[in-house]
Order: structure tokens, then sequence, then C-alpha cells
């Protein structure tokens, strides 16, 4: 009888009036350790049902300083993306990135974390996982393993594609933190997704800051359809209210087939 | 604790204020029982005819009494549904009255009683803010599975209001679901909720009595802001044996009562267990064979007569649910006892000491390998009670009392498995007392006034063995200091004064205003949208200071066609101080250093509540409509403006009709209609990170759709023999199927993935459902 009133549950689109919000300035920065492009993105919020073409901000001056050194300015090429070409990233050091655009200036800093080698990926066949959308005996999961250094807190994020692409879309995300098992050795099923037989899995073990785990969180947060009792917009590091972040990342890559 | 001092001062003042007793006066005292079972008559009434608006009211133990100056007297003793008896007495010396009242002729057990001991008491009394349900009132009144719920037929009342379809939570006057404080027998009950939330906790076989205070609170409940839930168990038949019981959709009930030995003492254990679970394990898939999913509990009672003097009383519940899917468990369970010892220290001083036990507790574990962990939390409590009601005259009752509660609390502790990736996350325990003191005096001034005035001293000692966090204003620790055993880390306390007016205009209308405060020095932190067995209990302490609830309410009653209608009018506001909400992204789980999370404000919440009550005749019901607003203001949230909280419903209106078709045939109906919770929705979105992200702008700047629903029931009698007793009772819940949202999510359109669509989730459509219910006796 329960089961019959729980599958009773269901489900409808409906119609909500939302208040159209004045645009907000949304900033996407990612440094990744090592020599690569830089590039920071700046666009702005777009109305929530019908968001049309992303509007983007192409007027901003930006610049990135680290430590003593002189800033550097990041080129525009108009449609509001921002480059630095071939920009040496350094792990353990801490960047600040600035923007100004239209009249108001939007800082942030991050720190840029020493990288932690990914180990191994395995595949484990038909494992029961309760959070593994598939679930059933079919389904693979992929298990990442490292070993957490033991000197200080660690975050995380795992981003896997399948064949390239993502199988969810973006829209999960796997973030994590050794609080409760500093120095232990991570044997992680990637819990998110689940994968079929042949797929060619690629996995980044992303190291970041405390305030990018933070992020990232509460990111999750909005965006997993768990839903919260009080959703409010993803803990930024940007100063002047601006939306999206600046990380710094080191990251660790493995592949592996799932056979 | 010098503070006691102070209450005991106005304890000699107000014992000094009372008229003075002369030696001519004489006292009638015993006590009220049911003459088919035995059961004491709580709130029987006791009038005398000689002297107009002289009289009492029988105790939670059927113990009343009554001092005049010597003379003949007509008692009248009266208790709805129950013939009323009336005794000549000369009044000479002290009397000692004993009275066992019969039900009235041709009123049976399933028949519909609706309470009110003396016809038009909702209008005499001085009390206010104060519903009244009896057990048996809420047989013919449909709700989703067919279970009879109490807390669900409250919900039904103006000011109560339901925390949503598959929640056994609710809101009283605009406060929070943790600001309710849910007795049985005296011992608090921390999650009334059973398979996450579908019924609550309490199996109405097993009860008598059930009162909400929703206003001015008598000074002898301290400890949460909104209201109190006073619910009192059966004590057992006396007479002769009895077994009842009923065959429902989701569980069955057994009752067994009976007595020790007649009318000294009895006894009474009722059971309820679900049986989802025994189907489940038909199936073939070995994956829903594993699952379980079910809850029992257990309420038992005994009770003794040991002299004319005193009397004995031993109560407890045991419940728990469980809940296992591959991989995944879940279960919690209360656990209550409750000793009594009745005493009477002389015929107008009736004192009772109570022991009480309470403890909440749950667990959950993930059992999948390289990430098996258990979690667990819990409450325990100790409590002593000691209460005096003093009968000076036919015009004061005085009550005064002592409690003081041990309460332990085990915040979220993780215990990781032999090869999990996680380590061990034990959170010490924390630790604190909480007591009171309290006098207050019933005084029937004069036929047309009534005054109820008293004052409670509440404290709290959050203390060692602990770790106490200090935390600047943006939730980032500052420093931590460590506490000795029993060593104060933060002490709280302060007076909280109750007071009741009431004016009768005439027979039949009366005008009465109530002003209190309420502490509260407990919170209940909930990790999820809906109210869920981990919601977490946690004490005051340096960081969070204890909420405090100030109410004024005034009232009007009055009665029409020979008290056929009972009609009521009552508007209040609450003024809520030190009210906590979670700063963004807060992180509550296994988190010792949870203070942080935490942030504080302020809140008002006001309104109307409208009544109407058709009392007698084949059709009987209600109309209770109210119009109320609640809202908060944190410096965080929406620039420190004030902003709807969620229970902010400004419209709420139930209907409930039950109509006698023949002597074996009873209809019922029920429509209840609400605005919409107040929502957080959000006003654009962008994308970073490849994740399309919502922007939110306002803290429930919107509100779900306005939620209505009909329940409809019908209730047969079977056979209604001399020993055996059976009814049908068939009910459809949501009987037009009306789509109310449970929570609405967001999600990319399918077919063009730029555009978003709004997703509403329904819990509960049409739900028929059928009872079996027999008695032997």
């Amino acid at each position: 009888m329960l089961a019959i009133a729980l599958s009773n549950a269901c489900t409808k689109v409906i119609d909500i009036d939302l208040n159209e919000a004045d645009p907000k300035i949304v900033i996407e920065a990612e440094l990744v350790s090592g020599t690569h492009d830089f590039t920071v993105k700046i666009t702005k919020t777009s109305d929530f049902f019908n968001p049309g073409q992303p509007v983007s901000v192409a007027d901003a001056s930006v610049f990135l300083k680290t430590g003593t050194d002189s800033s550097l300015n990041l080129t525009n090429d108009g449609s509001g993306i921002y480059t630095l070409k071939n920009f040496t990233a350094t792990e353990n050091t801490s960047y600040f990135l600035s923007v100004t655009a239209e009249g108001k200036t939007y800082e942030a800093i991050d720190f840029l974390p020493k990288n932690v080698p990914l180990d191994s990926l395995s595949v484990n066949v038909g494992e029961k996982n309760p959070f593994s959308p598939a679930g059933g005996a079919d389904s693979f999961e992929v298990v990442v393993n490292f070993q957490d250094p033991l000197a200080d807190l660690n975050f995380y994020r795992i981003k896997s594609t399948v064949n390239g692409t993502p199988r969810s879309e973006g829209a999960k995300l796997l973030v994590i933190e050794d609080r409760y098992s500093v120095g232990a050795y991570f044997t992680l099923p990637i819990f998110t997704d689940s994968y079929e037989l042949n797929d060619n899995v690629d996995v980044e073990l992303v190291s970041m800051s405390h305030a990018m785990f933070d992020y990232f969180t509460t990111l999750a947060l909005l965006v997993d359809g768990s839903g919260s009792p009080a959703p409010t917009n993803p803990t930024s590091n940007w100063s002047g209210g601006a939306l999206g972040y600046f990380g710094a990342f080191s990251v660790s890559k493995k592949s592996i087939s799932v056979r | 604790m010098h503070n006691f001092l102070n209450s005991s001062l106005v304890v000699v003042l107000v014992l000094l204020f009372l008229p003075k007793i002369s030696a001519q006066n004489f006292t009638v005292s015993g006590t009220l029982k049911d003459a088919s079972n035995g059961e004491d008559l709580i709130g029987a009434t006791v009038i005398v005819k000689e002297i107009p608006g002289t009289g009492t009211t029988a105790n939670t133990y059927g113990f009343f009494s009554l001092t005049m100056p010597k003379g003949e007297y007509t008692l009248l003793f009266r208790y709805v549904g129950f013939e009323a008896l009336e005794q000549k007495i000369t009044l000479d010396r002290d009397l000692r009255l004993d009275k066992e009242l019969a039900t009235e002729a041709g009123l049976t057990l399933a028949e519909v009683v609706v309470k009110s001991e003396k016809d038009n008491k909702n209008v005499s009394k001085t009390e206010m803010s104060v519903t009244k349900l009896d057990p048996k009132d809420i047989e013919n009144i449909p709700v989703i599975f067919g279970e009879k719920d109490i807390i669900k037929t409250l919900q039904l009342t103006p000011g109560v209001k339901s925390a949503g379809d598959g929640n056994a939570g609710f809101y009283v006057r605009g406060g929070a679901v943790d600001q309710n404080l849910i007795l049985l027998d005296e011992a608090p009950v921390y999650n009334a909720s059973h398979l996450l939330g579908f019924f609550s906790v309490f199996n109405s076989d097993a009860l008598k009595d059930v009162t909400l205070y929703k206003g001015t609170m008598p000074a002898e409940f301290g400890g949460r802001g909104s209201s109190v839930l006073d619910i009192k168990m059966k004590d057992g038949n006396n007479k002769k044996f009895n077994a009842s019981g009923g065959l429902g959709v989701i569980s069955s009930r057994l009752t067994l009562e009976g007595p020790i030995q007649k009318d000294e003492g009895s006894f009474i254990v009722s059971a309820r267990r679900t049986y989802a679970d025994l189907f489940v394990k038909l199936s073939k898939n070995e994956n829903i064979r594993n699952t379980k999913l079910y809850f029992y509990d257990l309420n038992a009672k005994a009770n003794y007569r040991l002299s004319e003097k005193d009397r004995l009383f031993l109560s407890g519940y045991f419940g728990r649910d469980v809940l296992g899917l591959s991989g995944f468990g879940l279960d919690w369970g209360n656990y209550t006892g409750t000793l009594r010892w009745n005493h009477l220290f002389s015929d107008r001083l009736f004192s009772n000491t109570s022991v009480i036990y309470s403890n909440y507790d749950y667990q959950f574990g993930i059992g999948v390998t390289g990430f098996d962990f258990k979690v667990k939390a819990a409450i325990d409590d100790i409590n002593v009670k000691q209460d005096f009601t003093f009968f000076p005259n036919a015009q004061n009752t005085i009550k005064f009392g002592v409690n003081f509660i041990n309460h332990t609390f085990q915040p979220t502790s993780l215990d990781a498995g032999e090869f999990s990736s996680f380590k061990d996350s034990k959170t010490s325990q924390r630790f604190a007392y909480e007591g009171g003191a309290y006098v207050q005096n019933d005084w029937k001034i004069s036929d047309r006034f009534g005054l109820q005035y008293g004052v409670r001293y509440s404290f709290f000692d959050y203390h060692g063995k602990g770790t106490a966090y200090t935390f600047d204003e943006n939730g980032i620790k500052t420093g931590e200091k460590d506490y000795k055993s029993g060593e104060s880390i933060k002490f709280y306390g302060g007076l909280e004064p109750r007071l009741g007016l009431k004016f009768q205009v005439d027979e039949s209308s009366s005008i009465k205003a109530g002003v209190s405060r309420n502490m509260q020095f407990m919170h209940l932190l909930s990790n999820a949208t809906t109210a869920s067995p981990t919601d977490l209990w946690v004490p005051s302490s340096n960081n969070v200071k204890p909420q405090i609830v100030d109410q004024v309410s005034l009232g009007y009653f009055r009665n029409f066609s020979d008290n056929m209608f009972e009609a009521s009018i009552e508007t209040y506001y609450k003024s809520l101080q030190n009210q906590i909400d979670y700063r963004n992204g807060a992180d509550l789980t296994f988190n010792a250093e949870y203070e942080g999370a935490l942030t504080y404000g302020k809140g008002i919440a006001y309104g109307a509540e409208f009544f109407l009550k058709k009392k007698k005749g084949r059709l009987t019901g209600w109309v209770g409509y109210t119009l109320a607003r609640s809202l908060r203001k944190f410096e965080a949230i929406n620039q420190g403006d004030f902003y709807p909280a969620k229970q902010d419903r400004i419209h709420d209106l139930s209907i409930v009709g039950i109509y006698k078709l023949s002597k074996k045939l009873t209809a019922s109906a029920t429509w209840v209609f609400s605005t919409g919770d107040a929502a957080t929705f959000p006003s654009g979105k962008y994308t970073v990170s490849g994740v399309q992200t919502p922007l939110y702008t306002e803290r429930n700047g919107y509100r779900f759709p306005n939620y209505h629903r009909l329940d409809l029931g019908v209730t047969l009698l079977g056979k209604q023999g001399k020993n055996f007793e059976s009814s049908w009772n068939f009910s459809v819940f949501n009987a037009y199927a009306r789509q109310n949202a449970y929570f609405i999510t967001f999600r990319e359109n399918k077919d063009d993935r730029s555009k978003t669509e709004a997703v509403q989730t329904t819990l509960f459509s049409i739900i028929p459902a059928v009872t079996y219910n027999f008695k032997f006796k």
C-alpha cells in the first residue's frame, strides 16, 4: 500500500511567474598549474526560463598578479573572453585577479595547492551502489585510488568524461574533502555517474583551495536537484557581488577502459 | 540559581494576597471517574448550585477539592457525554466524595461526541487559545491511509497548520516546528513522526486526553516558544478485561486493558505495527526482498491505588522506525518512561511527583565497500518534577512546583567501517541542566471576572565536560576553550509571566485576554528541506541564545442556540527573539563547530482566528479560518528586511462536517485550503564551469501554489453486542486528486536545452483506505 502511495507521487511541469532580476556580472576564471593559456570569461545573467543568447561583457579590463610581481594584463578578443597566452602557474602560490567592468572593480584571490597524484583507476562490476543512477547488476563503477597527504586539509573535485564528453552534462559535481580522512588512502567510486562496457573514461583529480571547495559544494547544493530550504547563490570568492569564481587548480589525470 | 529566591518570594506574595480562610470552612474533595471503565475524568466540572460562579474542575488525575463555609449545598457533577449527577451535601465537616459518572443512555463509543465538559465551558473558563481533542472524537474524521491521528486532526483547527503532506510536524501561530513542546504523560517526545513523517507516533487507541495550548500556557509548562501539546495516556479499564483493535491497510493495532485489582488499579498495553515489509518478502527481486520499511510502537501503563491518599502510575512509550534499502539503512525512535506518585497531603493539597526519562536517537549507515560508515545522534533526558495543587477555597486554585532536567546531547558522530575511506569522527557529547519553578493562581473573582496569573522562572545551564567555541561575525572560528565536567559554560535564566483575564458579558458570551512570555533553550537544526529524522536537537550555548517568544492575545467567545453553536474570534501578536537560521552553504553534519554555520535574527507573527462549531444534531463539525502572517528579519538575509517565514500562510481554512445518516452509518468530509508556503525561487540564470546555475536574489520571495484537498469518510457500525462491537471505516484522502506541490524543482527542457521549466512533485494523489475495528469486552 505504501509502495502504491509512493509510486503515486507524480510530477508535472507548472507555470511560475518569476520576477526579472537586473542582469548581474558573472566572472569565470580557471588557472591550472603548468603552462597554459589562462582565460577569463565575463558574461551577464539572463532570464531564467528563456535565457536566449548569453550576453558577454566585452569592454572590461582584466589583470593577474602574484606576490610582488608586476601585474599582467589579459587581452580582450571582443567576445567577453580575456586571455593571457602561455602563462606558467606554479603550485603553492596565491594569485590575485582584478576585473574592472562597467565602472566597477571586482577582485578575487585563490591559492593554487600542491598536486595530489591520482594513483590509479579501477572498475567495479555490478557493484550495488544505492547512489548510482543505474544501481542494478549491469552497471559499472569507476573507482579513483589516491593517497591523501597527511600534512594538511585537502579539497578535491573529481571530473570524468566518457569518450570525450561529460556523462552527466556537468550537472553533477563530485566534490570531496579529507576532513574525516586526513592521510587516508582513498578508494572512491565515482558515484555520481555510471558507466557502460567499452566506455573510455578520462578522470581528473582536481586539487583546489578551501574557497573553491566552498564554491563547488554550494553550487552542487543548487544544481543536484535535492533542493535546499533556503537556496542562495554559491559562495563566490569575488568581491563586489560578482557571480562565478576565480579558481586555481592542480590537476592529475588518468584514463581507463571499462572491460 | 539565586534567582530561585525571587520565585519563592513570588509564591509567598501570592499566598499572602489570598482571601483569609475562616475557621468555619470545610472541604469536600474526591475523585471523578467513568463508571464504565474507571478512567479519571480529566476536567470534569463540579458546580455548587447555591453559589453561582463557584465550582471547580477535576485535575489531570480526576481529583477535585472545594472549600466552602459550613452549610447545605447541592453539587452538580458534569462531564460531556455523561449523565450529570446531582448530590446534596451537608458541609459541617470535611467530606470525601468519590463519584462515578455514567455515559448518557443511547450513546455508544463510536458516536461523535464533541467535547466541552460543560456546554458553555469555552465561554466561561478563563483560559483561552486552547484546543481540546477527545481521541474518541476523531474516529469519524477521514485521514490518510485511514490511520486516525490526533496531530492530523489538530491541524484542522485554527492557528494550527500542517507542515505539509508527508510531514507530522505542525506550526502553531506562525512558530516553527521545534517550538512545540510535545508531552506524552509528561515526557517530552522529540520526534513525533513515523515513516519519515507520514504519521505521528501517537496511537490514539492508547490516549485519553489531548490538549493544545496555543497562547497563554499555564505556568507549569516551559521550554518551548509556541505551544504545548499535552497528551495523556489512558489508565486502563479497572472494572473488567477488554481487548480491542483494528486492521488497516498500513498497520494493525491491538490494545489490552484490565484491572490489576478491581477499582484499585489497572493496566493498558497498546501496540501498533505496519506490515508493508511482510509483503516485500514475497518479492522475487532480491533487492526488494531485502528492503526494510516498518515502524512499531508500544504504549504501556499501569496504575495502582496504594491508599486513599496515594496512587502510583508507571507509563512508557517505545517506538521505532526501520528503513533499509540495499546498502543503506536508517532507523530512529523515541523511548519515554514516566513514574508518578500522587499524594494527598490534605484534602486541599494535592501533590504529584514525577520521574521522567526521555530519549530520541537515530542512526543511518551506508554499507558500500570502501565507502561504509555509520552515523549516530541522540538526545537523552532525565527529568524530575514536583507539582502541587492547593485548593484554598471555592474561588482560587493555586498550582506551584519545580522541575529539573538533565540533558545529554550526542551530536552526529561518524563510525567508519574497517575498509572505509572515511575516518571516525566522534563529536563529543554536550551536557546541560534545565529547570524551572512556577506558581499560578486561577481566581474566580466574581460571576463575571476571572483571572489566571502566574510566573515561571526557567533556567538553562550549558556545562562541561566539553569544548566551547567562539566565532566572529562571519562564522569563522576565533577560539576554543575546554571546560571540566560540570563546569558551567553558559547560564541563562529568566522570568516568564503568564496572565489571562476573562470578562463574562452574559451567560453565552465572554471576552478574554492573555499575555505571556516563553523561553526556549533547545533548538532543532534541519539538514533538509522537509522535516527529517536526522534533524538535530542542539542546546543553547555561549553562541546560541535562548529563543524568547512574547505573545498578547485577545478573544471574543460566544455560543448560540442553547450552546448548539460555539463561536470565537481570537487575535494574537507575537514577538520572537533570537531566531536561528543558517548561513549560506551551511554544513551541519558531523560538525562539532556547527554553531559557526548559524546566524541569528528576530521575527513577528500576528493573526486572527475564526472558529464556528456545531456541537449537536445530526450534522456536527466546524469551520476554522485563520488570517495570519509570520515574518523574520536577519541581517544577512534580504538586506536585513523582513521576509516571510516558510510557514507564512496568509489564508488557512478548514471545514469539517460529520453527518449521522442512521444509527449505524456516519458520513464525514473535510476540506482544507491554504495559501502556498513561502519559497525561494531563482530570478535569473547563468552558466559557470559548464553548469547552468540559477540566480537567487531574495529569500522566500515566491509562493508555492495554493494547497487544497477534500477527504471523505464513512463509518459503518457492525454488531454492537454485549460482549463484542465492531465497525468499518472507509476513507478517501484527496478525493478530487488535487496535485498539491510537495516540492518544486527546475530542469532543462528536454527539447530545447536553452530553456528551463519548473517541475512540481506531488506526494499524495487520491488514496482510498479501509479499516476494521473491533472490541471484545
